[in-house]
């Protein structure tokens, strides 16, 4: 029996049947393009990600076989391979942070007016946020991002950089140290 | 809100356009139906410039029997007139 269009079924069985017939491997991009897009675009900027987050299902599609659902869930899995993808390009988000601190304004973001309104105080901060995300470590960046971004637990960093929860834990705690320096001075520049 | 939130907010850029999502889609399913373009047209490629170059070598070089000889002809026609 094969699942109706509408039938969301788990990580598990998509996998089984994408190993099946490669076609249902569509299934995964449908799912999850768009958070996959938004983690890579707050590093990369939108024009960059659209070619990294399609190279991401690119790379998940050839490694398909490599998956395994007892290990993580495909969002996850797919987090890993998309920040291996942006380690690549390494200077471009350098680029991008520092065109962000420069910019003093943030991008438009797409989205309800109220939730744009809310934001704004944010992204009053955005030059001073991304000159301290420059000067992280590549893998505080990676693990402050993937959380604030991403939205993983630290369980789900651990396995999506193959790290112990306890190194999560450490950078974490390194990078949102620097953070809040920035914005304590912020808060205290007011 | 939190520090993370803040950062999430900042860094965001709304949702990929349809456009982006359809061209990224279009990108996969070309290679779930594979076209492994390199493997096969490359070859294919070479030789094609192979057999071309072959054949325009052998319509420039004459046969022997179409070459002309550079020792001089014998009989009447080679035969000054006075």
């Amino acid at each position: 029996m094969t699942a109706g269009m509408s039938e969301q079924v788990g990580d598990a069985e998509l996998a089984e049947r994408f190993l099946r017939d490669p076609e249902q491997f569509t299934e995964v991009h449908d799912r999850y393009f768009t958070t996959i897009y938004r983690y890579v675009a707050g590093r990369l900027g939108a024009q960059a990600a659209e070619d990294i987050a399609a190279e991401t299902f690119l790379v998940a599609f050839d490694r398909r076989k490599t998956f395994d659902a007892g290990r993580g869930e495909l969002r996850v899995w797919l987090f890993g391979i998309a920040t291996n993808l942006v380690a690549r390009h390494r200077r471009k988000e350098a680029r991008h942070y520092r065109a962000l601190a420069r910019l003093g304004v943030a991008p438009d973001a797409e989205g309800h007016e109220s939730r744009v309104v809310a934001s704004v105080a944010a992204r009053r901060l955005l030059p001073q946020l991304a000159a301290a995300l420059a000067q992280l470590s590549r893998g505080e960046r990676d693990v402050l991002l993937l959380i604030a971004l991403g939205q993983l637990a630290y369980e789900e960093v651990a396995a999506a950089l193959g790290i112990s929860t306890g190194t999560v834990g450490s950078r974490l705690s390194r990078a949102r140290k620097k953070l809040n320096s920035v914005l304590a001075k912020e808060t205290l520049d007011d | 809100m939190t520090d993370l939130q803040t950062l999430r907010t900042a860094l965001s850029t709304g949702d990929p356009a349809q456009d982006v999502v359809d061209r990224s889609r279009q990108r996969l399913q070309k290679r779930i139906h594979g076209r492994p373009a390199k493997r096969i047209w490359v070859p294919v490629g070479i030789g094609m410039t192979v057999t071309a170059t072959a054949a325009a070598v052998a319509i420039r070089t004459p046969s022997p029997a179409a070459r002309p000889s550079s020792a001089p002809r014998l009989g009447p026609a080679s035969t000054p007139k006075r």
